[in-house]
């Protein structure tokens, strides 16, 4: 069963401060994710594989293709959803963890894990109890949680940002360079997790720096196709 | 998924024209409860007065304005009596200024000003009254042996939160912000900011904010709409908006912040 079904998406910039230039960014992408599965994005560095996960997001727009996405019985297009759509969907369907976290000010850091819980309109303690467990996978021992992330280091920040992800219990889950800042031993609490979701029946779309864990944990890897140099 | 609930507030083709000028063209947006709406732009592309259009202080010159009642649901604010809207705009609907000075009674005690809303809500009991009082005040940081104090000796970033107080005690359902956290300082604003995204969950409330600073439209709002020469000429996502602009100006506009 398909979760995501990427099809022809192109996706290019306009700079109107550069005088118009075109950049583009992805074209004709064909992607297919089930159940279950982890898909590994690869390409060079500025292959686009951000850009991508963030298109899938919502957070970039795109101007041809489509990107359906399962909910429930239907299969929705994120480029033909409103903004209200998108942002039930982020709720119940899509977690994505890009490399920063955007922290805010003053909130807790068990109070930022609970909120895609609380959001989901999961209780208050329900959601403090799992987001708890989960900070504590992800090796953020218990006296930080009480704090907000904003002085953590930024391997910590980069596994209140997963935690976030995880959480959720969402049917497809984006990661950007998950361990990008980790260690090993986070490392495998990362890689745990990413287990966890496919054997749960999740699917996972990634990119990953480190070839060890795409070998441990991707299914398939897709690599971006190249774009010509040219800007037209 | 519950997206088709009624909207808060609706606004179709609205125009206003300050005698020949024209200030508001052809706005139409929607606003759902839980959702906060940030309105950004730079000064003199509308903003303050599309808000006092949808509040209900100005009558638009063209176009349709329907927002919430608590009694019979979404209705056309022109079809409202005077004193309905009054009593509106004092219980189920609120409006912080920009400059607190316009809203707070400088004359009356900080715990006077803060339950007027409750008074005019019918709530007579000296001891409730000033339990929410004091409730209030803590809940915008500040000291409650404050309470019986006068406005006029209270900081600039005192009398805000004094006034966002005074608004927020009756839970309005539709909440109108103009520039709520311009002239506070950065811990306060945070505060408020922590304060007012956690009533708009547990409230319901749907907020409407204009406001200049970008990071503070990212942080509270869902959505974003972009004003320029009266008109709303970009719409989406908060993130999208600000990450993906399409439209030349909100490029420019987001190119210009300084990175903190």
């Amino acid at each position: 069963m398909n979760i995501l079904e990427v099809e022809q998406l192109s996706k290019k910039f306009v700079l109107h401060l550069r005088g118009g230039l075109n950049l583009p960014i992805l074209r004709h992408i064909e992607l297919r994710v089930a159940a279950g599965e982890c898909i590994a994005l690869v390409g060079a560095s500025g292959s686009g594989k951000s850009s991508l996960l963030r298109t899938i997001y919502g957070n970039y727009r795109a101007e041809s293709g489509s990107i359906r996405l399962r909910n429930g019985q239907d299969m929705v297009d994120i480029l033909q959803s409103s903004p209200r759509e998108i942002i039930t969907l982020r709720r119940h369907v899509m977690a994505y963890a890009s490399q920063f976290l955007r922290v805010i000010p003053r909130v807790s850091t068990l109070e930022l894990v609970a909120q895609p819980l609380t959001d989901q309109g999961i209780d208050t303690q329900t959601a403090m109890k799992r987001a708890a467990e989960i900070l504590l996978e992800l090796n953020l021992p218990k006296h930080l949680h009480a704090l907000p992330p904003a002085t953590f280091s930024g391997g910590e920040q980069q596994r209140v940002n997963l935690a976030r992800a995880f959480v959720g219990q969402h049917p497809l889950i984006l990661l950007d360079e998950p361990t990008a800042s980790l260690d090993g031993h986070n490392a495998t609490a990362v890689k745990n997790r990413i287990l966890h979701a496919k054997k749960t029946g999740r699917a996972v779309l990634a990119v990953f720096h480190d070839p060890d864990l795409v070998a441990q944990v991707a299914d398939r890897q897709y690599s971006i196709p190249s774009l010509s140099e040219h800007a037209s | 998924m519950p997206v088709n609930t009624q909207p808060a507030l609706a606004a179709r083709n609205l125009y206003f024209q300050f005698g020949k000028q024209p200030v508001i063209r052809q706005v139409s947006l929607e606003l759902y409860p839980g959702e906060v709406l940030a309105i950004v732009g730079e000064s003199g592309s509308g903003k303050s007065t599309l808000l006092n259009l949808l509040y209900g202080t100005l009558p638009p010159t063209q176009g349709e304005i329907q927002a919430t009642t608590p009694d019979l649901g979404l209705r056309p604010m022109s079809e409202l009596s005077r004193q309905t809207l009054r009593h509106l705009q004092r219980t189920a609907w609120g409006f912080v200024c920009q400059n607190p000075r316009d809203a707070l009674r400088m004359e009356i005690s900080a715990g006077g000003n803060i339950v007027e809303r409750r008074m005019i809500m019918g709530l007579r009991h000296y001891g409730q009254l000033r339990e929410e009082a004091l409730y209030w005040l803590q809940k915008v940081e500040i000291d409650p042996a404050r309470l019986d104090d006068l406005p006029e000796t209270f900081s600039g970033g005192m009398l805000q939160r004094l006034q966002i107080a005074r608004t927020l005690i009756s839970q309005p359902a539709l909440l109108y912000l103009d520039e709520p956290t311009s002239g506070l300082d950065v811990s306060v604003q945070a505060a408020l900011l922590d304060l007012l995204r956690k009533l708009v969950v547990t409230e319901n409330m749907a907020v409407l904010l204009v406001t200049h600073d970008l990071a503070v439209a990212r942080l509270l709002a869902q959505r974003i709409a972009v004003m320029r020469q009266g008109e709303i000429i970009e719409e989406g996502l908060a993130d999208q908006v600000l990450d993906d602009p399409q439209h030349p100006y909100t490029q420019l506009l987001v190119s210009s912040v300084l990175p903190a």
